[in-house]
């Protein structure tokens, strides 16, 4: 049982990728404390949903999905760089309002996808041997070719002359000012970018479980924040760029493990969260506790 | 290492995969129902069958991954309560039988298209609360009241489909109705506090699990500003409901195990949606309101909570 379940856990990781890279582009590189993924995850589950149920092609839905966050990121950053809202409060009412905008999107609070043109019925078309996989390998390696291109675009962007813009505003915004770049302007496009990936695996989510709900957002930014923390500190040595960007990858699989770790455990139902919690806990203290260990030995 | 640590199943006996997304006392109800409907038929976990037990929490992914577990584990049976959980198993879940409960239209969530045609494995207790009929009482005991009103959860699936209910029969009955979204109980208490500012006289309170799970609140607040409440499940501190209760539907939910455990297949197991309505009259309740119950109602009550 347990192959098919752990696959099961890794392609739910891999479809929450891209929001681990959304949330660490909003909070490590520009550090922006940005909630708004809360109310962009949903969003672009809402989007893909009422798209899909009425035929739209999946690609496109997802694609909508994409630049429905990235609308609803620019808002949270003009908010702050325009009418001077702090970042907090932008991605509060941006968050806020979303739950009414998801709504309205979907036409209820939940939409039924089982029956739905989703990615991977059209990859079985496709490619018909796919058929005979089970859905999670399908979904699974179809999450981790999304992630590795969209890994390799975010490893690039954040090289070129504008992707050192963008990360200077967080490292070192007066700088970037005295040098003539538009600081609101990379701030905008930057969340724009970022809410755009938390909506892409919404979408991603949405088709993998059949169904979109207008309560999925709950604990987004949570579970974000855990992938990116969890990464950094697994993988403190050298930050490169490239190695952050895998290592808040990994923050993502591990995260979603931990949870499944915590169901396997099979404790008392109520206890699960608490499980979770000491968990990542545990993956956090243990290699400080291990380089402590070995400091005392020397 | 991982493969070792989950819990060990016994599999000589049925194994019943059981999940809910989240504690609220009307999901509570349902699942305490359904395995009280098990034991009373001799199925006690432990002994004639071994029960997995899951509970997202509210994480609506962590559902996908139970509802894996089940389906990569020793789990011969699943049953859900609530609809999220019922539409998780369904993706999931297509070679063993699934049995929901506390759903209150399965045709939404694509379970089946009518109660005798639905999908091959899937079969259980839906929970149509009669919000016609209990408006329709309402009016009758308090002829008085011209407007109405309701506090509501976008996010319950089935908010909207209970809005066009009450809806509908509010203009049946000649009476307005005004509707509150509430989006956590937090909002309960303004939310009645602003029907009684837009002219609303009772509180004829449509299904929500969310706001069933803080209902002490709307009692508390509509004591507070005079408004009589009925509902269509019984709950404390209210002086009318007409309808169903989620123990009695997660009961009738356990009712259908047992026929799949004893070898029926859901394929043949029509939906069994709860009709047996109790009307329930709470006079101590009724008497905090400041209202009096008709006689004629009285004569009709299946329960009668008498004062203390």
């Amino acid at each position: 049982m347990s192959v098919g379940f752990w696959l099961a856990a890794l392609t739910l990781g891999c479809a929450y990728i891209a929001l681990a890279w959304g949330v660490y582009l909003a909070a490590r590189v520009l550090r922006f404390a940005d909630i708004s993924p809360d109310g962009t995850f949903p969003l672009g589950a809402a989007v893909a949903a009422a798209l899909l149920v009425h035929g739209v092609h999946p690609l496109v839905a997802t694609a909508a999905a994409i630049a429905a966050g990235m609308a609803a990121g620019y808002v949270t950053a003009i908010l702050h760089t325009r009418l001077g809202v702090t970042d907090l409060l932008s991605g509060i009412l941006v968050m806020t309002a979303l739950y009414s905008v998801n709504l309205h999107v979907m036409g209820r609070s939940n939409i039924s996808l089982l029956d739905t043109e989703t990615l991977v019925t059209r990859l079985h078309a496709l490619a018909p041997m796919t058929k005979a996989w089970p859905d999670d390998v399908t979904f699974g390696l179809l999450f981790l070719a999304i992630a590795l291109l969209l890994g390799g675009g975010l490893s690039w962007f954040l090289k070129t002359d504008f992707g050192i813009a963008i990360r200077s505003v967080g490292d070192n915004p007066a700088m970037i000012t005295a040098q003539g770049v538009d600081r609101r302007g990379m701030v905008e496009l930057g969340l724009a970018l970022a809410n755009g990936l938390v909506a892409l695996s919404g979408a991603l989510i949405a088709q993998y479980q059949g169904f979109a709900d207008v309560s999925m957002g709950v604990g987004t930014l949570v579970a974000g924040m855990a992938a990116v923390i969890l990464g950094e500190t697994l993988w403190s040595r050298g930050r490169s760029l490239v190695a952050t960007v895998v290592m808040v990858a990994v923050g993502a699989l591990l995260f979603r493990s931990l949870v499944a770790l915590a169901l396997r455990v099979g404790l008392n139902p109520i206890d699960l969260k608490l499980v979770t919690a000491l968990f990542v806990l545990g993956a956090l203290a243990l290699p400080r506790l291990r380089r402590r260990a070995k400091g005392g030995a020397r | 290492m991982l493969a070792a640590c989950g819990p060990v199943i016994d599999s000589s006996r049925p194994v019943i995969g059981f999940a809910q997304v989240s504690s609220s006392a009307p999901l509570d109800e349902a699942r305490d129902g359904f395995f009280r409907a098990l034991a009373d038929s001799g199925f006690v976990p432990d002994s004639t069958i071994t029960v997995v037990e899951r509970n997202a929490q509210g994480d609506i992914a962590t559902l996908m991954l139970i509802m894996n577990e089940f389906k990569l584990s020793r789990v011969t049976h699943v049953a859900t309560v609530s609809s999220v959980a019922t539409q998780a198993a369904i993706k999931v879940i297509s070679d063993r039988p699934i049995i929901f409960g506390a759903v209150a239209n399965p045709y939404i969530i694509g379970a089946g298209t009518s109660p005798s045609e639905h999908r091959a494995n899937v079969t259980g207790a839906p929970i149509p609360l009669p919000v016609d009929s209990a408006f329709a009482l309402a009016r009758e005991i308090l002829p008085g009241i011209e407007t109405w009103g309701t506090l509501y959860d976008p996010a319950d699936p089935f908010a909207e489909y209970y809005l066009e209910m009450a809806r509908a029969t509010a203009e049946h009955l000649g009476v307005r109705f005004l509707a509150v979204a509430c989006t956590g109980t937090a909002d309960i208490a303004p939310g009645i506090q602003a029907l009684k500012a837009q002219g609303a006289g009772g509180v004829m309170q449509i299904p929500s699990v969310m706001i069933g799970g803080g209902f002490s609140a709307v009692v508390k607040a509509a004591r507070q500003t005079r408004m009589p409440v009925v509902t269509t499940t019984p709950l404390q501190g209210v002086p009318i409901s007409l309808g169903l209760s989620f123990g009695a539907n997660g009961y009738d939910m356990g009712l259908l195990m047992i026929r799949v455990l004893r070898g029926e297949a859901p394929a043949g197991m029509p939906f069994q949606a709860a009709s047996k309505r109790q009307l329930i009259i709470d006079l101590k309740a009724a008497r905090e309101f400041g209202i009096t119950i008709p006689a004629a109602v009285l004569a009709r009550a299946d329960s009668i909570i008498e004062e203390p």
